[in-house]
């Protein structure tokens, strides 16, 4: 597996101000880099120990988002994270997996073969190099830079101290399209999706999937085939 | 009590087609997300090239001398919801920045706030998008105001039909009773149909009866 670096606006372009702020100077990755070239690209996260029914609904929705060709973003975490990329890879979909460790290194262990299949025909992605510790505080950091990567966030299921608000917090601060699910935005054990919802999160179901997709970028390099667009 | 206005001039620059497929319409769904998030098409971060061809263009269309001079204050209309964090992103301020850096206005006054989250007109389906009514009843007037402008235009991303323009001029006009207030979204949005090009300087008008809004063109 080969490793490159980058500065991250050699690999997204140049940040806004609002984007610098909490951005890694370097990424690095292994893999297919013009995974970040086309199409939107839109993150699914949620809890390492997931529901059924929440794995199922991750599934469903990485199936939806290779449908409209457009690439799965997680952070192959157990649960939710993993349910979300196996069912891109299933559909012949595109996706990337952020991740809390330097790229040599795996968590959860379960995951070696997921993350050896990414790196080699996806993309991989870490904001810390090699020999950095793997330590509790990494992970909200990834999640930061996942919501920088993505032009949407979905949260499936979390609970209040799940590392997935930190990204739903970050993805409303960089103005990306933060959705949940209808399910958790009605459990009415849990606090922040009212207060993420205050903030222009949208709740994301059956009725309102198709809008979601309407308002994500097409992002086809071909279209624009090195011209300004206006 | 509100006094909302019945008909409204507004100014916009670009257009969008959301559902449309020709090549200009789903480009011009790229740039709208770019516009919304201050993002990039290619490698251009479109705000910013967005007003770098405003200023280029003033020229050939004179109604827009009206809304951008020297004598202008921009104000940006809040976002749909209140910021989650002072530094969150705040694309219509972004605009007016990038407007008031080409040297098309005098100053920046952002005096509107959002107290409370209304639904993003773009994504709401048509029964459910907030009113002017909603858009005044969350918004604030930040504070009391020192300077009194000269004109003020009015600064959004994005037009639907017109609602936040609307709703939100009362407050301006309580605050600045003898000033005069222009709007201008920097995208207008075309529910039906293709468009064949993305730059299309356009004057046009908001009515509103009370019940319904109506944007031409």
């Amino acid at each position: 597996m080969s490793h490159r670096s980058f500065s991250l606006q050699d690999l997204l372009g140049p940040l806004n101000e609002v984007e610098l702020k909490h951005a890694p100077k370097t990424l690095f990755t292994a893999g297919d880099t013009s995974l970040l070239d086309e199409g939107a690209r839109v993150s699914i996260v949620g809890s390492r120990k997931a529901s059924p029914e929440g794995i199922r609904r991750a599934s469903k929705l990485a199936s939806a988002l290779v449908k409209n060709n457009m690439v799965v973003v997680s952070g192959l975490a157990e649960g939710i994270d993993t349910a979300s990329h196996t069912s891109a890879i299933k559909d012949k979909g595109r996706t990337i997996a952020v991740i809390g460790t330097p790229l040599g290194q795996v968590y959860p262990k379960q995951n070696a073969a997921l993350q050896e299949l990414i790196a080699r025909d996806h993309l991989l992605i870490s904001q810390f190099p090699a020999g950095y510790p793997v330590q509790r505080k990494n992970f909200p950091l990834r999640n930061r830079t996942m919501a920088l990567i993505s032009d949407a966030t979905v949260i499936i299921e979390a609970g209040e101290t799940s590392g997935s608000l930190s990204q739903g917090w970050e993805a409303l601060r960089l103005g990306r399209h933060l959705y949940i699910t209808k399910s958790i935005a009605e459990n009415p054990s849990l606090n922040w999706p009212e207060e993420m919802l205050g903030y222009g999160a949208k709740i994301l179901s059956d009725d309102t999937l198709e809008e979601f997709f309407d308002f994500l970028p097409l992002r086809s390099p071909v279209r624009l085939n090195g011209e300004l667009p206006f | 009590m509100a006094n909302f206005p019945s008909k409204l001039a507004f100014a916009s620059f670009l257009q969008y087609a959301p559902r449309a497929r020709s090549d200009p319409s789903e480009l011009s769904r790229d740039v709208t997300y770019a516009v919304k998030q201050d993002g990039l098409v290619g490698k251009l971060r479109i705000i910013d090239f967005s007003a770098q061809r405003l200023s280029e263009e003033i020229g050939s269309h004179p109604f827009l001398k009206h809304y951008f001079n020297e004598s202008v204050t921009l104000v940006p209309i809040p976002r749909s919801s209140p910021l989650v964090k002072p530094d969150a992103l705040w694309p219509p301020l972004r605009i007016c920045q990038s407007i008031m850096a080409r040297g098309l206005a005098a100053n920046i006054l952002t005096c509107l706030q959002r107290s409370h989250s209304v639904q993003k007109s773009s994504t709401a389906p048509s029964g459910q998008r907030p009113s002017p009514r909603n858009h005044y009843d969350s918004v604030q007037v930040a504070e009391r105001q020192l300077l009194t402008p000269k004109a003020i235009t009015l600064v959004d991303d994005v037009i639907t039909r017109g609602s936040s323009f609307v709703g939100l001029i009362p407050h301006l006009q309580e605050t600045f009773p003898s000033v005069e207030i222009r709007c201008f979204a920097l995208v207008r949005t075309i529910s039906s149909g293709d468009i064949e090009k993305i730059l299309d300087p356009i004057e046009g008008t908001i009515t509103y009866n009370g019940f319904e809004l109506h944007r031409h063109p």
